[in-house]
């Protein structure tokens, strides 16, 4: 096998961008890493949760006495067991919340409000026996017309919540309504640059509502003890955002809970709410014994948040030499049975790539009796783009421009302004767009043949910084320990190992990362918002510098001189007069205990800088003209990830997002009947892609190193399932003709569009 | 003068200014609070907009001179600050 070129900016490094073979790698490839269905005790009950067979209904009556007198069982929990929360808005670990809808979404009261909506959950010595409980309890429903349409949940014909008004712009409406929120960002004269332009084009877009797809479904298993402390073994994104979460709903000080967090199958937004973790600890208090609870795959597609279904209509004004004059978009997304803001965060990208001195963007966030939404890699950001990626494809075609060099000639850069109005600090677009240009793919010949053609788009993605803490601790032959608060969810505790590594002057080997529990490490935020290797890298980099500063006292013990006299750099401590050879850390290693005992470097950060990740897709596809079906030729991901610290780790986020984004644009969709009942829940009939439909996905990695990292480090996780959608609508429409604006482009609707089409067929 | 970036959200209550300068004594003395302050004198109804128990709405952050200001309302602000008020990003 070839080994890869390091790249220009990995070489001013020892470790970083380097590919060590990763520290967990042995435990998860020969089954000894362990996940929350690992979690055995020998007293431990089953739980299993009685969902709502309605997807709107009121909750007449509720009685459980009949599974509580089925032998095996020990316990029921309902809704009436959870304290009544008041509404108010916290920050959680998704984004903002109202508490009294917390309660509600873990266990209905009064009104279930989508298919699969928990009503109660049941403690039995074996999982049989709580689902025969389940079946015991008595519900009398008194069923309600679902609503399963944006555009007919904004007209409020059927109502969710009584209480949930219009947060329009600061202002509430007077009347309950099913739009949660409305946000604008407006800047300039738009409707004046359309009037200024030469050509203005306005499209509508849909997409479907898609699931994250992890292979792991959901998990918890809880303990609570005489003593009032509970463990929470579980599969999440973030075990301090679990504990929140269960202090908030259940009304315990944090100090009462310990999450401990397991390998977790793949999360992509969604491991991040609880679901199952509530109703295990409230069974566990009732039972004295551990309860173990998993979801199955129907409950995890029919209960649990996906990426919202969305209507977006898009408008752009260009001038005949390829300038844009103005932007406008609205956009309307699902929420699901509560209120979610993800409308916004797609506000925030939708025209992130361009530069504009007028725009206006308004988006609306809708109540539908469908789960609750969550976050799914880059949330918001893939059903706004795909729109814009589509329009800026067709006005190329129509003023005879190169796709890209058009999108080049508008691109953002420092000092432009986003969307929200603050001005971009340095990015790395116009690089990346400059990076395909040059690459093999967009250089190679794009296919000519009927029914083939090449598409490209852009994605867009900001990192977050938040908070994270690490610990560093030096051994005591010459090697470290790495704890950190951040979920491994992929690869990055070999990121941080070799973050310290590179910092403390080691091997990527000699350092082991570990994840630490909520008792074991200081509050760390989601492993989510592309900020795990940008933020808890920051803050190992940070605990290395202390771990640094008191060997720096310990060496000047060693050489008699004072702390300032030596310094650390290039991998070994100096004397400031050159009067002692150079040492290295594993050479002062055995030292420590006799010059003051153990090494401890420490460091919590909150970060408040923050980096834009920009990406570029390339792909060349075939359309059967028979069928509908598309097959792609060959795909490129392209994007600026600052500093790729482990590039094949950096690659795999390139590909795994483009190869989701993929399934995004072509197969995938949650299709309901008119009762609201999902009916593919199962990945038989949820059509993710696999390396069947997939090739090799080529990346280009564009290093623009981030200014506020010490590593120039950008999130990377997010942005590459952007553009994949944009990418294969605009090589679609190249090879056909047909322009698919509703996802997914499956088959049957390409056939469809083709066949709408009134003019003969001709390859680009 | 300390320039403030209206968010939409207020906009109605700038008479739709897109911004608004607001003098602040020299040096770091000013806090975002002293900012609203002055905002809400000059605009009545924003501090309600942009509050809720006396401190930031939860979802929205305030930049100053382009970076996030974590302390909010007690953030520090120079008399020439830029500042904005934006809906926090999160993500998956």
């Amino acid at each position: 096998m070839k080994t890869p070129q390091r790249s220009e900016q990995s070489q001013r490094y020892r470790v970083i961008g380097t590919r060590p073979i990763r520290h967990d790698g042995e435990d998860k490839v020969t089954g000894r890493a362990l996940y929350g269905a690992d979690i055995q005790f020998k007293d431990q009950l089953h739980g299993k949760v009685l969902r709502s067979p309605h997807a709107h209904a009121r909750i007449v009556s509720l009685d459980v006495s009949a599974a509580l007198a089925l032998p095996g069982v020990r316990a029921v929990t309902t809704a009436a067991d959870l304290p009544r929360l008041e509404e108010r808005m916290i920050e959680s670990g998704e984004g903002v919340e109202n508490v009294k809808y917390m309660t509600d979404r873990v266990l209905a009261s009064g009104k279930v409000l989508f298919k699969g909506h928990p009503v109660a959950a049941v403690a039995a010595d074996d999982p049989w026996t709580a689902e025969e409980a389940c079946q015991r309890i008595q519900v009398r429903y008194e069923p309600l017309p679902p609503v399963l349409d944006v555009l007919e949940a904004m007209e409020g014909k059927v109502l969710l919540h009584d209480a949930i008004t219009t947060t329009s712009l600061g202002k509430k409406s007077k009347q309950a309504t099913n739009i949660c929120l409305h946000t604008q960002f407006k800047r300039g004269d738009v409707e004046q640059a359309f009037r200024e332009a030469d050509l203005v084009v306005e499209r509508e877009f849909r997409s479907k509502t898609v699931h994250q797809g992890y292979i792991e479904s959901h998990n918890a298993t809880a303990l609570a003890r005489a003593d009032g402390q509970i463990t929470v073994w579980t599969s999440t994104q973030g075990h301090f955002p679990v504990r929140e979460q269960l202090s908030i709903i259940l009304k315990l000080p944090l100090s009462r809970i310990k999450v401990v967090p397991m390998e977790i199958g793949g999360g992509f937004g969604g491991k991040i709410s609880v679901y199952l973790e509530p109703l295990a600890v409230l069974l566990s208090q009732k039972t004295g014994r551990p309860v173990k609870m998993t979801m199955t795959r129907a409950e995890v597609f029919q209960a649990t948040g996906p990426a919202g279904a969305s209507v977006t209509r898009i408008k752009v004004g260009v001038k005949k030499d390829g300038t844009l004059t103005g932007l406008k978009a609205w956009l309307a997304y699902e929420t699901g049975a509560f209120p979610a803001a993800w409308g916004a965060t797609g506000a925030q990208c939708v025209f992130a790539p361009y530069r504009t001195r007028n725009l206006l963007v308004d988006s609306y966030d809708v109540l539908m009796t469908t789960p609750k939404v969550a976050a799914y890699r880059a949330p918001g950001s893939p059903q706004a783009m795909w729109g814009v990626e589509s329009i800026m494809d067709e006005i190329a075609q129509r003023l005879n421009l190169d796709p890209l060099e058009f999108r080049l000639k508008n691109a953002v850069e420092e000092g432009d302004l986003q969307v929200e109005g603050l001005p971009y600090p340095r990015i790395g677009l116009k690089e990346t767009i400059r990076a395909v240009l040059a690459g093999d793919h967009y250089r190679s010949p794009a296919p000519t043949q009927p029914y083939h053609a090449r598409g490209v788009a852009l994605g867009f993605w900001k990192n977050n910084g938040m908070q994270s803490s690490a610990l560093v601790a030096i051994n005591m032959d010459g090697t470290a320990s790495v704890t950190t608060g951040s979920p491994d969810i992929g690869g990055s505790r070999a990121s941080m190992a070799m973050i310290a590594a590179e910092t403390l002057g080691l091997t990527a080997q000699d350092v082991r990362p570990t994840v630490g529990d909520t008792e074991a490490i200081g509050h760390t935020d989601v492993t989510a918002g592309s900020r795990v290797t940008f933020a808890t890298g920051y803050a190992v980099h940070e605990a290395c510098q202390d771990a640094l500063r008191q060997m720096d006292g310990r060496v000047a013990k060693l050489w008699d001189c004072q702390p300032a006299d030596v310094s650390f750099r290039e991998g070994a401590f100096h004397h400031a007069g050159g009067k002692q050879p150079p040492l290295t850390v594993k050479q002062l290693a055995p030292k420590l205990t006799r010059t003051g005992g153990p090494v401890l470097g420490r460091a919590s950060v909150l970060l408040n800088s923050w980096g834009a990740g920009f990406g570029c897709h390339v792909a060349d596809i075939a359309v059967d003209p028979d069928t509908g079906k598309v097959t792609i030729l060959r795909y490129t991901a392209a994007q600026d990830v600052g500093t790729a610290i482990h590039p094949a780790y950096v690659e795999g986020q390139l590909q795994g997002g483009a190869t989701q984004g993929i399934g995004w644009a072509l197969n995938e969709e949650y299709v309901h009947n008119a009762q609201g009942e999902l009916l593919n829940a199962g990945f038989l009939d949820y059509r993710m892609p696999t390396f069947v439909d997939v090739p090799d996905i080529e990346t280009i990695l564009v290093e623009v190193p981030h200014p506020g990292h010490p590593y120039g480090v950008r999130g990377v996780g997010e942005t590459p399932i952007v553009p994949p959608i944009g990418t294969l609508h605009n090589a679609i429409a190249r090879a056909t003709g047909a322009r698919v604006r509703e996802l997914p482009m499956s088959p049957p609707r390409v056939l469809a569009a083709m066949q709408a089409q009134a003019q003969p067929i001709a390859a680009d | 003068m300390a320039r403030v970036h209206v968010p939409s959200l207020v906009r109605d209550l700038t008479g739709g200014a897109e911004q608004v300068e607001v003098p602040l004594p020299p040096g770091r003395g000013a806090t975002v609070a002293d900012l609203l302050r002055e905002l809400e004198r000059r605009f009545p109804g924003v501090s309600e907009r942009l509050l809720q128990d006396g401190d930031l709405m939860p979802g929205l952050a305030v930049f100053v001179d382009g970076v996030q200001g974590h302390m909010k309302l007690a953030e520090h602000l120079d008399a020439d600050s830029q500042v904005h008020f934006l809906p926090a990003l999160v993500g998956g």
